[in-house]
Parts: C-alpha cells; sequence; structure tokens
C-alpha cells in the first residue's frame, strides 16, 4: 500500500530528525499527557462495505499491544489489524518535546443487516487504565461503492501521499469532533516565499522563480496557481527531489521545502513584475484535529531586464540566441554516388533557452535536394539552469557529381556571464560525390589515383553570340503573307493568260474566213457586173479570186502562196471530196485560159462560168471545217 | 506572257531577299550597345558575380531582344544565383526558339531534379497535353517555315513550267517531278500550320516564387487547393484579375497569382 510505505518514510525522518536534535544536546522533554481514542470512518456501512476502526494511542513512550484490549465488533467481523507509529516534535520556548502517536487500525466487514456496536476499548499505561467510548453501528443493504479520490498535490515534507493523506487515518483526523476545540493556528506557523534569481537579467537570460513553504505545523499542498507569466518564455524545473530542510526564522524553526520552480526567459526589455503566486494549503496544528485550508500568497517581485547591447552585435546574432552555446557539424559520409544521401547534422548544446534558440540555417544548395530538418530537443528538467541540446538533421541528396561544398556556418550568441559576444563557426564540409557507385571514388582510393568525374556536367554559357538571326517567327513578318500567296496567284494568273491565248487564236481565223465570205460575195458580184458589160480578162480574173475567196470562207485553206496542185492537196487532207476538189481545179483552169483567151469568151458562157462558180462554194459550204481542226 | 511570268517572278524574289537582307543588315550602334551588355553579363557570370549578370541580361532581354543564347545564360546565370523558378523559365523560352538545343535541354534536366514539384498523372493515363502536341512543340518554327516555303515554291514553280512547256516530254517529266514536291509541301504546312496554332492559342508558364497557392478561386480567400512551387511547368488558361487559371500537367487547375508565374 503506497499510503503506509510513504508514512513509514516520513516516520523515519522524523525518528533521525528526533535522533539529530537529541544528539545536539538540545533539550528534549516527554510529554506526560496519554490521549486514547477509537473512531471509525462511518456509523452507516453496506453489507458490502467495509468500515475502519482506529484505536490511536498518543503517549510518551511506546505502548505494548499487550496493555490493549480490543473492543468487542458485534455483528462485524474484523477483515484485518494493522499498526503505524507516528512522533511528533514541539518547539516551545526554546524548549524541544516530543509525542509517540501509535495507531492500531482494524477492517471490518458486516455479517448482517441492523444496528450493532462496537464496544469500548481498553488500555493500561504506567497503572491507568484509559477506556473509549462505545460507537454504534447501523448496517445497511448493499449499495455501489464510491471512488477513492487521488491526493492533488505533494506534501511540502517530502511525502508523496502528504501530511495527510487521503486514506481511513486522514479521513478520521479530518472528521470534525464536536467534543474537542481545535488549537488555533497562527499566522506565522505557516507562509511560502518566492524569490527570482538574478532580478536584474539581459533580455533571453535565464530568470529562476522558486517557490518555498515554511511551516512549523503539518500542511497539505492543495494547489500552486501561477500568475500570467506574460513577457517570459517559462520553463518547469522538476523538484520532486528537493529535500525537506528546516530553518530557524526569528528564533523559530521552520521545516521548508521548495515547492515549485520555473526557468523564465524575459522576452522583452523593460521592467517586469511577477505577481504574488497564490498556494492553498490544508493545516492541522494536531493529527486529532480536522484541518483547515489556508491560502497563502508570496510577494510579487520585480525583474529589470535590459536590452542586449547594440555594440559589437555580429551580424548573425539573432535576439533568442542568448546563454552559453557550443555547435558542432558532422556529416556521416563524405564519398557518396549520385542521388545517394547524406546527413548533415547540426548540434547546439548549451545554457539558455534552447527551445528558442536558433541555429544557423543551412543555405540553399544549388547542387543538392535539400528536405526540410528533423530537429530534435533535448532540455534537462532538474537543476536551475535549463541545458540541453537541439540536433538538426539535413538530407542532402548530391545532384552533381564531383566534390561538392556545404558553406561553412556562422553561430552568433550573448553570453550573458561575461557580458559579450561570442561567434562559432563551423568549417566547410566537402563532399566527394561518384558519378554512380561503380565509380565511386573508393574505387580510385584502392588503385591509389584520383579519380576525375567527368558526369553530368553543367553546359556553360554561350560565350560569344551575335544575337542574330533570330527575329521574331517569320510568320508574323509582313512579307509572309504575300509570299504566301504568290506562287498560286502568278500560276492562276499563267492559266488565264494561256486560255485567252488560245482562244484569241480561234477568232482570229474565223474572223479572216468571214472577212473571206464577203469578200467572195463582193467579188461575185462585180463579176456579173463584168459579164453584162463583156469584159472577159477581168470578169475571169474577178471569179476566179471570188473562188479562192469562198475556199478560204469555207475551209480557212490560204490560197495565196500556194499553187493550185498544193491548194487541191491541202483541200482533200481537209477532207473536202474529190469530186468537189476537181470541180475546183476545172473552174480554176477555166478562168485562166479565159482570162488569157478573152476573145473566144461570150456572154453568155461568162454567166455559166459565173453559175459553176457560186455552186463550187454553195458546196463547200456545206463540207464546211471548224476553225480548229482548220488551225491544229 | 513570258514578260508577265519574269515580272511575278522577280517580285516575289525582291520579297524574300528584302526579309533576308533585313536581317542581315550591319549592327547599328544600338545594337550594338546591346551586344556589349550581353559581352559584360558574361564576363560578369565568369567572374561568379551571377547576380550583376542577371541584371545586364536582363536589360538586353528588356530592350527587346529575343535570341536562344540570350536566354540560355540567362537560365544559366539564375539557376547559379538560386533562383531556380527564372532559370527553368528561360530554359524553356530558350527551347521554345530552338527546340533542338542540346546544352539547354540538359541543363534543364539538372535543374529540374532541384524541384520540389512532382506531379503525379491521375490512373488510368495522361490528361493533359496531347502527345501530337508535345510532338510539334519540338520542331522549330523558323525550320518549319523554310522548309515547307522551298517545297511550296518548286512546286509551283514545276507547275508553271509544265504550263509553260511546248515539250510534252519535258511536261511529263516535270508532272512526275510535282507530285513529291506538292506532297512535302502540303505535309509541312500542315505541321507549320499546327506548330502556329500551338504558339499562338496554347500557352505555358513556369511557377518563379519559391511557392505559390493553387486557390479554387481568383480570390486571395480561395481555398487553396495545394502549394506549388518554383520551376513547375503549368499550361496558362486566362487571365481573372490578379490572378492566372492555370492546368497542371496531371489536369488539375487552378488559380496562382499572376505575378507568381512566367509565362515561356
Amino acid at each position: 500500500m503506497p499510503c503506509s510505505r510513504s508514512r513509514l518514510s516520513f516516520i523515519s525522518a522524523s525518528a533521525i530528525l528526533g535522533l539529530c536534535l537529541l544528539m545536539s544536546g538540545a533539550e528534549v522533554k516527554a510529554e506526560d499527557d496519554v490521549v486514547f481514542m477509537a473512531s471509525v470512518d462511518k456509523n452507516e456501512v453496506g453489507l458490502n462495505e467495509t468500515i475502519s476502526l482506529i484505536i490511536s494511542v498518543k503517549a510518551p513512550q511506546n505502548v505494548s499491544d499487550r496493555n490493549l484490549k480490543r473492543p468487542k465488533t458485534g455483528t462485524l467481523k474484523i477483515s484485518s489489524v494493522r499498526t503505524e507509529e507516528n512522533v511528533s516534535f514541539s518547539f516551545s520556548g526554546g524548549s524541544q518535546s516530543f509525542s509517540k502517536i501509535q495507531k492500531f487500525v482494524y477492517i471490518l466487514s458486516p455479517t448482517k443487516l441492523g444496528k450493532t456496536q462496537i464496544g469500548a476499548a481498553r488500555l493500561k499505561f504506567k497503572g491507568k487504565t484509559y477506556t473509549t467510548e462505545p460507537i454504534d453501528i447501523e448496517v445497511v443493504k448493499a449499495r455501489p461503492l464510491p471512488k477513492r479520490r487521488r491526493p492533488t498535490r505533494l506534501s511540502p515534507f517530502g511525502s508523496s501521499s502528504g501530511l495527510f493523506p487521503d486514506d481511513d487515518w486522514d479521513s478520521l483526523l479530518r472528521r470534525r469532533d464536536p467534543r474537542r476545540r481545535p488549537t488555533e493556528i497562527k499566522e506565522g506557523d505557516i507562509f511560502v516565499n518566492a524569490t527570482a534569481t538574478p532580478d536584474v537579467v539581459m533580455q533571453g537570460q535565464q530568470v529562476t522563480a522558486t517557490i518555498r513553504i515554511y511551516s512549523k505545523i503539518g500542511a497539505r499542498i492543495a494547489s500552486i496557481r501561477w500568475p500570467k507569466l506574460d513577457g517570459f518564455f517559462s520553463v518547469d524545473r522538476d523538484v520532486s527531489k528537493v529535500k525537506v530542510d528546516q530553518k530557524y526564522i526569528n528564533g523559530e524553526l521552520y521545516q521548508y521545502k521548495v515547492l515549485d520552480r520555473k526557468a523564465l526567459f524575459p522576452l522583452q526589455p523593460g521592467e517586469i513584475s511577477l505577481g504574488p503566486v497564490e498556494v492553498e494549503v490544508e493545516v492541522s496544528s494536531s493529527p486529532f484535529f480536522p484541518s483547515q485550508v489556508r491560502r497563502l500568497r508570496t510577494r510579487p517581485i520585480k525583474i529589470k531586464v535590459m536590452d542586449l547591447p547594440a555594440e559589437n552585435r555580429p551580424k548573425s546574432f539573432q535576439e533568442a540566441n542568448v546563454g552559453q552555446y557550443t555547435l558542432s557539424a558532422n556529416v556521416d559520409d563524405n564519398d557518396v554516388s549520385l542521388n545517394q544521401p547524406v546527413t548533415y547534422t547540426l548540434k547546439l548544446r548549451g545554457t539558455g533557452n534552447i527551445q528558442r534558440v536558433r541555429p544557423p540555417e543551412l543555405p540553399e544548395l544549388p547542387r543538392f535536394k535539400t528536405f526540410d530538418p528533423t530537429v530534435d530537443v533535448q532540455v534537462s528538467k532538474r537543476g536551475r539552469d535549463v541545458t540541453g541540446s537541439k540536433v538538426f538533421e539535413y538530407i542532402l541528396v548530391p545532384l552533381a557529381s564531383g566534390e561538392l561544398t556545404i558553406p561553412a556556418l556562422e553561430f552568433s550568441f550573448y553570453d550573458p556571464k561575461q557580458g559579450i559576444y561570442r561567434t562559432l563557426n563551423i568549417e566547410p564540409k566537402n563532399i566527394k560525390v561518384a558519378a554512380s557507385k561503380d565509380d565511386s571514388v573508393a574505387n580510385g582510393a584502392r588503385s591509389g589515383h584520383e579519380v576525375n568525374i567527368l558526369a553530368g556536367a553543367f553546359k556553360p554559357i554561350r560565350y560569344k553570340s551575335t544575337l542574330r538571326g533570330y527575329g521574331s517567327a517569320f510568320y508574323k513578318h509582313s512579307s509572309f503573307l504575300p509570299i504566301l500567296v504568290a506562287p498560286p496567284i502568278l500560276y492562276i494568273m499563267i492559266l488565264i493568260v494561256s486560255l485567252l491565248r488560245a482562244r484569241g487564236r480561234v477568232d482570229s481565223v474565223r474572223r479572216r474566213m468571214r472577212r473571206a465570205w464577203a469578200r467572195s460575195q463582193r467579188r461575185l458580184k462585180k463579176a456579173g457586173q463584168l459579164a453584162a458589160e463583156n469584159h472577159a480578162t477581168d470578169f475571169f480574173a474577178e471569179l476566179k479570186a471570188a473562188l479562192m475567196d469562198g475556199i478560204e470562207a469555207r475551209t480557212g485553206l490560204v490560197s495565196q502562196g500556194l499553187t493550185l496542185d498544193d491548194l487541191l492537196t491541202q483541200m482533200e487532207e481537209s477532207g473536202i471530196p474529190n469530186q468537189l476538189t476537181d470541180a475546183v481545179r476545172a473552174e480554176t483552169e477555166n478562168c485562166d485560159f479565159g482570162r488569157f483567151a478573152p476573145a473566144d469568151s461570150r456572154g453568155d458562157q461568162m454567166q455559166t462560168s459565173l453559175e459553176r462558180v457560186r455552186q463550187i462554194i454553195k458546196k463547200l459550204e456545206k463540207e464546211r471545217l471548224r476553225p480548229a481542226e482548220v488551225n491544229e | 506572257m513570258k514578260v508577265l511570268v519574269a515580272k511575278l517572278t522577280c517580285l516575289s524574289i525582291l520579297l524574300v531577299v528584302a526579309t533576308v537582307r533585313a536581317d542581315s543588315r550591319e549592327p547599328d550602334s544600338f545594337e550594338q550597345n546591346l551586344l556589349a551588355h550581353f559581352d559584360r553579363a558574361n564576363q560578369l557570370y565568369l567572374d561568379g558575380d551571377y547576380q550583376n549578370a542577371v541584371s545586364r541580361y536582363r536589360k538586353v532581354v528588356e530592350a527587346g531582344i529575343e535570341h536562344p543564347d540570350l536566354f540560355f545564360n540567362l537560365a544559366n546565370a539564375y539557376y547559379r544565383s538560386g533562383s531556380i523558378g527564372l532559370a527553368v523559365l528561360f530554359y524553356e523560352k530558350s527551347l521554345q526558339m530552338d527546340p533542338a538545343d542540346e546544352a539547354a535541354k540538359s541543363n534543364l534536366a539538372i535543374v529540374r531534379k532541384e524541384l520540389i514539384d512532382r506531379v503525379v498523372m491521375p490512373e488510368g493515363g495522361t490528361v493533359g497535353e496531347p502527345m501530337w502536341h508535345g510532338f510539334i512543340r519540338g520542331l522549330s518554327i523558323g525550320w518549319l517555315t523554310w522548309t515547307f516555303f522551298i517545297f511550296y515554291l518548286l512546286a509551283f514553280a514545276v507547275m508553271i513550267g509544265r504550263r509553260l512547256t511546248l515539250s510534252q516530254s519535258l511536261n511529263r517529266l516535270l508532272f512526275w517531278v510535282n507530285i513529291p514536291l506538292l506532297s512535302l509541301s502540303l505535309v509541312f504546312g500542315a505541321l507549320l500550320a499546327s506548330r502556329i496554332y500551338i504558339q499562338e492559342k496554347i500557352h505555358h508558364g513556369v511557377v518563379v516564387s519559391n511557392t505559390a497557392a493553387l486557390r479554387e478561386g481568383p480570390e486571395r480567400v480561395a481555398k487553396v487547393l495545394m502549394e506549388v512551387h518554383a520551376g513547375l511547368k503549368v499550361r496558362l488558361l486566362n487571365e481573372v484579375g490578379d490572378f492566372t487559371r492555370v492546368r497542371l500537367a496531371n489536369g488539375v487547375e487552378g488559380f496562382v497569382a499572376s505575378q507568381q508565374v512566367g509565362g515561356i
């Protein structure tokens, strides 16, 4: 049972304290008063519950259980028995006295419903008999068991359960006994005190705020309430291992203990007031009387925070970097292959606000792929000063082969103890990166030759360039469209001209034929007039010309420059029947004869010749040829 | 007729020559000044002063000069000075002008390894840019233009020759020559038209700020779908106020502040 163990430790501590006091030669006097009492934690008990009967004996010396006669318990059955001891000291007028308290705790279980009674217990001590009062108990039906309340705060005296723990003994003490008046507790019997060291600090420097309780009486800490810590970054300190001590104050001996401690880091310069800390305690002047709740307050504390000096402040200094620090960096592997990650670890150790301190940031590394670092912060919980470490782990993936460098880093902080700024430097780290695992630098090292990596090179700039030849795209140029449409337009124009030319050629033949026809008609008419006037020579000349024009008008063949045979051959080739060509030949020869022998020609013969030529021309018209055929 | 054909042919040749001469004229003082800036920027780059090299290159760019060498050098300077997003943007610009530039491709691949964003394609295939877009985009617009014009002009020259020739055998020969010429001019004409369409209608951009919020709507209070980072290539759909609607390669769409994206 943890409560019992803690109580025993308190008893032993008290015994040692008593022994120390005895050895110091102080006047110690045992109290002669004997207090003998019996009590229960409840008068009504369910069938499924137990009841604690506590018989307490306060006497100046040990009481043997043989001198104690236990009471009759009626229908209650004794389940277990245990004993506890306690030694109390009192200081009065420079003399000290002590007494011993023995408790006999009986756990009783009801066996039957209804009323019963715990009888009187008897104690024989130094020839006197002491008796307790009987206690009435009512046993009721079984009921749900209530939950046990856990202790809320530590006792100032080093016991985790406190002087008045929530067990049956504690409950017994809290019961108000109307037959007894509690001893008065003075204001100076218990008080709390707050200190802040140092109270003049630089911005970011640690201030240690400690709450201590001083007491001459038993007490149990219910709660500690800190004021708002605006303007501070606070870090809780563990004071569970701090032991109880004692101290004379104004001639009176107090036991005292550190209740709580915080490390405060002021965030801005100026005068900052730390308001009162409230401590709620349950106190009792005697274990036999019920406890009282007291609310204790510390006095406010003023802390003066000075600004960090501007003189000699390094450029790399960050506001939160106040304290004493060391910085180290290392790379887990200096010889890697391309894309093989390496871990760059930056470790900051020291005293100060380790959670806020900002180590140097790794600059952008264009030849590495970097990831956000993992940050591990370790802060010590014990001790006045906040110490710890902050470790940044960067994963870097080399993206180029060759010798890559992680640049130097600089870290500055203000050392409040020395009152100066300090700067720490991290040397650059070189990493040899091979193009592949096969080309690893290790291979080079094995053969003893330097390896020259020639892979993944970044292409250099174009040093010489005329910056010409790449104007805006040609399709945006004003000449793009003309050049695009010119060829088809040119081709279409040529096509049109060709067609026009062909048509023009056909038209000229037809026009010539039309003119020849008109000419033929005119000549025939004139020939008729010449025949009437009997001009034979002129008549036959005109008649032959009319025949030739007629041939040209109807066939398109031009007789000019051709012999008669050639003309007739062309006519035959053009499909003119032989009968007609023969007629043309005969009439042409007749006209030639008439021209050169006009005396033989009479008027009726000329009329007959005229009529034959007309018939020939008419027949030629029926054999009309197409101009194209004529042309081609 | 022959005179007319000769005149038209001469006119066409004059147009081409005028175009070529416009590109091959002697540099004036303004251009010489820009070239001096370019050379100075190169020297600054070689001296390791990348920030100043960037500002010099930018002056040349802002003067209206567009050249793959200039964009390539500027991208290198951006990369060396740690601006990965802008480095990607100018490598892309360089490659758009000269898709066959192996150095730009190589450096862009190196820079892309350092990008944070990895676009995860949806299951069942891509929903982003069609394959043929990528193929067409890989062809130089200048090379396509001149190749097309060579076949196009030759084809028409042969057609005109056929009209003018009197020889039947030559006419027949030109007919057979004309068939492949016309086919090739049609193919290259289609490719050129597609390339111009993609150039003019489908715009891409690159995220240039280190981080940019991809939002559901064109407002600062709109819900953030995801965070994108420098160097991510996106398709620019349209601009709404201070925001640009973008589409990722996997089809995810959202709005990004326009100043955080650079158009290629």
